[in-house]
């Protein structure tokens, strides 16, 4: 009995040391000068071993930490590390929250770019595409930009040999072409075509919006607007053109052409590239067609050319589509070095090493047309499926190249002579996709970033009405889609769509008209 | 406190209640010495957080903290309870529940006397243990494994009901099935862990009683109905307070991790609604004052409860 | 024990307790069936009754995680670490109320009590856990949870329900106050012990919502956390083009499951003989 209880003592004072001990290790938190610390969700590459980064570290003198959180919850541990002042210098947004700002968190950077040393950034935060961006002719969010191979479908190319289709030209192709491929299938479970979960209905049914002559794009379908000749203001989320489109979708969905179960998927961003890859979807908008061929040998896929269905005329989405924004804090020790790291990063040398890898270690040189030659030992060394490069979390669209600043007088010119990389000998397709996808892009939408921080709580609500809404017309069961849209008409009035709407109105009298 | 003994010369101490606590803690030492960081933990991880409660009255800023930031009394309170978003999450935490309780109530009860009757000693562990499990496991891996089997076209279930010539049910996106999706797969989760207590009562009653009623030629049913359900009677009062007072504490995990805006209006409840509006507008202020209303509403809720049930038992409460 | 004639009732008894079995154990059973998989068998069958394939690929892409591992022993260690220190000072708690006679023990029990109804919030216990600067350690999924006030009731009921026993075994020793409640309470109260032990682990094994708000490096993120960014991969509003993955996402997301839910079944067997006692005599008030 003795030993039992001596033992028990022993034991709880070791754990309890050894929890005291953890404690010290874990909680200690004093970082060196030259310590940039990025916040980005979603981050799985290793910041201390990571090859890329310890040459980026290397070359510029500072040490690279992320603190990331996951997609899904993103926002709310930014909002919490934002509003706490946690020691972080540099955030990644994917909303623009003017409260940062009124509350002075994040700071404005117009002193730290300078011509000479941040030609990018310089370029990118004077051109007129991003003017909107600036807060009182400050600037305080750079943009993270992409093409737009985001608003066009993927099809499987060689299913559609396989059964003698050809490109569809309007929507009933479509469906047909979607109802043909879903009949292929000897389980009929072929998702024809896949809509994102719920809360992110809004970007997989882009490319069916554009046909029915809806400018939109899908970050904004609340700050889309088509203008008639008297300059009034037509929110196109409400229109005609987009009721339209939402019953044919709808029509799709009660035809078993649409994956009915997308509701409550809690959205995966890459599910659709999954099932591409199973063999499982022959059409879908997809987060990089690249990836598609690579489920298994003789994978051909192609972009569904935009067609205009029948009576509508087919747009343009709106917008250099982008990828968040990135802020320096008010926290950050050394916002100069921030910026420098985040200039690096887009320029040449840093773009190479970053997409490319480190010179002589994952490749040895680019030849003229901006292929290089990857030694694919050492990259996979590091990279996997499950760890994603550098260039995945400050590259985005343009992850693979290069947007040549310095050769032109604008951003926008620039931007469309970006040179684009590919690895030899397994090229991912990726120039193909931006080159073809860029020529479809449209001009940005003017009301991307109207500052509108008194209608905070309208627009929480607003997105709700959006993303519930928009399910329920897809979802709607036959018969019941016009009880469907007046519902939710009525919630758009109800939460103050129209106030909202008379905002940018004025907005637009006051600057654009 | 008493006036008499305020005479110069007579130290505090030597007051008898002084007297007795003095030696109360020096024959404890070690006893008091222990409880001492229980104590300092709960002051630091429980009482600190409930003193920043005082945000929700307030136009909180980090960087004014809970001194510096703008007083503003009830406002938050007040648009919280105009704001329809609010609301609808508010009624349904308590429909929710209400469901949950009604229905899951008597669940594990019926379990407890159907495994009772079991006479193998074997089968009735072999279910016993089994029908424990599920509750361990969280609502992150369940919701997970739902999903699945809930699915609309390919879910096991709704292929099981076509298979058997009905239809399909849209259990997580019809907004009228939604909640009952909650409270079914919560009872599959608990029902078997709620019949342990059952189990045991019933194993304490004497089987004399049994045999007596036996002897007068009762059925399996006047045997249950007479015997073992008056016996249960006082733990399903304890039982019943216990889920009432955890009422607003759980279920959060479950919903939010299978809920979708297609059934928002009858399956967000408040702390999810305040999940959600962490992401997109997080006004700390009043999301705490959402947070204060919800605990005001467990809190009455469960002192109700344990009252009630006080003034039927005999002043016996849980605590 | 008399033989008494199986009727028409036992065999409904014992069906409903059979079906009853299955719907307990067939989610359980179908996600097995799935975590080995290809994925032609996970499209090609609906219910997952019978494993129609046998490979281990969804494993292999876990463990091949890097991740996944250090997310497995970062939540062994916070459930070793958190669950001994939450049981041990549970129990002085509830040693310390369950003596009658005391001075200060209403006092503390109230005290105590007070955290049961509530609660600061997220944002106070944030800014609480900031200032102690705990953020990002371990240690704040691990203190703030010491010491849980249903269990503690539990226990301390436990106790009380006790109190004549462990007075008896005092008087007879002339013991000590450590003496007394690791030599006579500690082994009388296996049960209670493995309840609220087993009640402890499983929430620190289960938990990732304060994981989430605390944790910002992703190499300590526990498993429950990791788990469910497998499970909930969703973007805000996010385009971050995939990288090739020819995994099928449903095999993986069942093979991480189950990853994550053996430890409890391979635990629980060992302690669930201890919770009808243990349960039994903590609900009830002394």
């Amino acid at each position: 009995m003795k030993t039992l209880f001596r033992t028990a003592i022993h034991t709880i004072i070791l754990l309890l040391s050894l929890l005291a001990l953890s404690g010290i290790a874990l909680a200690q938190d004093n970082p060196p000068p030259e310590q940039i610390i990025i916040f980005r969700g979603g981050v799985t590459l290793d910041d201390a071993s990571d090859p890329i980064i310890l040459e980026l570290e290397r070359r510029l003198n500072v040490d690279i930490v992320f603190k990331t959180a996951d997609w899904s919850e993103i926002n709310q541990v930014r909002n919490l590390d934002l509003g706490a002042g946690e020691d972080i210098d540099i955030y990644h947004h994917m909303d623009l929250n003017p409260q940062w700002i009124n509350d002075e968190v994040i700071i404005p950077l117009d002193d730290y770019i300078t011509p000479e040393d941040h030609p990018y950034l310089t370029a990118i935060t004077s051109s007129s595409t991003f003017a909107p961006l600036k807060r009182d002719g400050h600037i305080y969010y750079i943009p993270m930009i992409s093409h737009g191979w985001d608003w066009v479908f993927a099809v499987r190319k060689d299913w559609m040999g396989e059964l003698g289709l050809e490109m569809p030209t309007n929507e009933v192709e479509f469906r047909d072409l979607l109802q043909a491929f879903k009949d292929r299938d000897p389980d009929s479970r072929t998702v024809g075509w896949q809509i994102e979960g719920a809360a992110q209905v809004r970007r997989s049914i882009l490319p069916i919006l554009t046909t029915f002559g809806v400018p939109t794009s899908f970050y904004d379908p609340e700050r889309s607007f088509t203008i008639d000749d008297e300059g009034t203001l037509h929110p196109v989320a409400i229109g005609d053109n987009f009721r339209a489109a939402m019953q044919y979708i709808n029509g799709l969905y009660n035809d078993g052409l649409v994956d009915t179960d997308f509701p409550s998927m809690s959205s995966m961003p890459m599910l659709n590239e999954r099932y591409f890859q199973a063999g499982k979807a022959g059409v879908g908008w997809v987060q990089n067609p690249a990836n598609l061929q690579m489920a298994e040998e003789g994978v051909e896929w192609a972009f569904i050319p935009p067609f205009s269905a029948t009576g509508y005329e087919q747009t343009r989405a709106l917008g250099i589509a982008n990828n968040g924004y990135i802020s320096v804090s008010a926290t950050s020790d050394d916002p100069q070095k921030a910026v420098d790291v985040l200039e690096y990063l887009n320029s040449l040398e840093g773009r190479q090493l970053i997409v490319a890898g480190v010179q002589g270690v994952h490749y040895n040189s680019f030849d003229a047309n901006g292929n290089f030659d990857r030694n694919q030992e050492a990259w996979s060394a590091t990279y996997d499926s499950q760890t994603y490069p550098l260039y995945f979390y400050f590259g985005q669209g343009l992850m693979h190249g290069y947007i040549p600043v310095e050769k032109y007088d604008t951003f926008e010119e620039a931007l469309s002579h970006t040179e684009v990389w590919e690895p030899s000998p397994n090229p991912t397709g990726l120039r193909d996709v931006i080159q073809e996808s860029s020529r479809w892009v449209g001009a940005p939408n003017p009301f991307q970033f109207v500052d509108m921080s008194e209608y905070s709580d309208l627009l929480t609500e607003l997105n709700d009405v959006i993303v519930t809404g928009w399910t329920k017309l897809i979802s709607a069961e036959p018969g019941t889609f016009d009880a469907a849209w007046d519902e939710y008409i009525s919630e758009w009035e109800r939460v103050g769509g129209n106030d909202w709407v008379a905002n940018f109105q004025a907005y637009y009298d006051a600057n654009l008209r | 406190m008493e006036a008499a003994p305020k005479a110069i010369g007579i130290p505090m101490a030597q007051s008898p209640r002084m007297q007795k606590i003095i030696r109360d803690i020096r024959m404890n030492k070690l006893l008091y010495l222990l409880i001492l960081p229980p104590v300092i933990y709960v002051f630091v991880f429980h009482y600190i957080p409930m003193y920043g409660v005082v945000m929700a009255f307030e136009d909180f800023s980090f960087k004014l903290g809970y001194f510096g930031s703008d007083w503003v009394g009830l406002k938050h309170f007040q648009w919280l309870l105009e704001n329809p978003t609010f609301r609808n999450a508010f009624a349904n935490t308590l429909k929710i529940n209400l469901l949950r309780i009604i229905v899951g109530f008597p669940a594990p009860i019926i379990l407890a006397l159907i495994i009772n009757e079991v006479r193998h000693t074997l089968f009735k562990r072999a279910v016993q243990t089994l029908s424990y499990l599920p509750y361990f496991i969280s609502w992150v891996v369940l919701a997970g494994i739902f999903n699945d089997i809930l699915s609309r076209d390919y879910g096991a279930l709704n292929s099981f009901l076509v298979g058997l010539g009905l239809p399909r049910i849209d259990f997580l996106q019809n907004p009228t099935i939604f909640p009952w999706t909650l409270v079914l797969t919560e009872i599959w989760r608990t029902v078997g862990w709620g019949s342990i207590i059952y189990l045991a009562t019933i194993a304490s009653i004497s089987p004399t009683l049994y045999e007596a009623a036996e002897v007068d030629g009762a059925s399996r049913f006047q045997k249950i109905r007479h015997i073992t359900l008056p016996a249960l009677r006082s733990t399903m009062v304890i039982l019943l307070i216990i889920s009432v007072g955890n009422v607003l504490r759980v279920g959060f995990d479950q919903v939010f991790n299978l809920y979708n805006p297609l059934v928002y209006e009858t399956g967000d409840i408040i702390q999810t609604y305040i999940v959600r509006a962490y992401a997109s507008n997080p006004n700390f202020s009043r999301l705490t004052a959402a947070g204060l209303v919800q605990s005001l509403l467990g809190m009455i809720l469960l002192v109700v409860a344990n009252e009630a049930v006080k003034r039927t038992r005999d002043g016996e409460g849980i605590y | 024990m008399r033989k008494v004639p199986f009727t028409l009732t036992d065999i409904t008894i014992y069906g409903a307790l059979a079906l009853f079995c299955v719907l307990t154990i067939y989610p359980f059973w179908s996600i097995i069936v799935i975590s080995f998989s290809t994925p032609q068998a996970y499209y090609g069958s609906q219910f997952h009754l019978v494993p129609t394939s046998f490979v281990f690929d969804a494993y292999k892409f876990n463990f091949d995680n890097p991740q996944l591992l250090r997310s497995f022993a970062v939540s062994i260690f916070v459930t070793v670490v958190g669950t001994t220190n939450s049981l041990f000072w549970t129990m002085i708690t509830g040693f310390f109320l369950s003596k009658k006679g005391l001075a200060f023990t209403s006092i503390v029990f109230t005290l105590f009590l007070v955290t049961f109804f509530f609660d600061g919030g997220l944002i106070p216990n944030f800014i609480l856990i900031r200032q102690l600067g705990l953020r990002n350690s371990l240690l704040s999924i691990i203190l703030p949870f010491t010491i849980n006030p249903f269990f503690l009731i539990l226990m301390k009921n436990y106790f009380s329900n006790m109190t004549k026993e462990i007075e008896e075994a005092a008087i007879i020793d002339g013991a000590g106050t450590l003496t007394l409640l690791f030599r006579v309470v500690v082994p009388i109260s296996k049960p209670i012990i493995a309840t609220i032990g087993l009640f402890y682990a499983v929430h620190f094994w289960n938990d990732w919502f304060w994981p989430m708000i605390y944790l910002s490096d992703q190499k300590i993120f526990p498993l429950a956390l990791y788990l469910r960014n497998v499970i909930s991969h969703a973007t805000s509003l996010g385009v971050d083009p995939g990288v090739v993955n020819i995994q099928n996402p449903a095999t993986v997301r069942a093979a991480t499951i189950v990853i994550t839910i053996l430890p409890i079944i391979l635990v629980y067997p060992f302690l669930q003989r201890y919770f009808v006692h243990g349960l039994l005599l903590g609900s009830v008030k002394e």
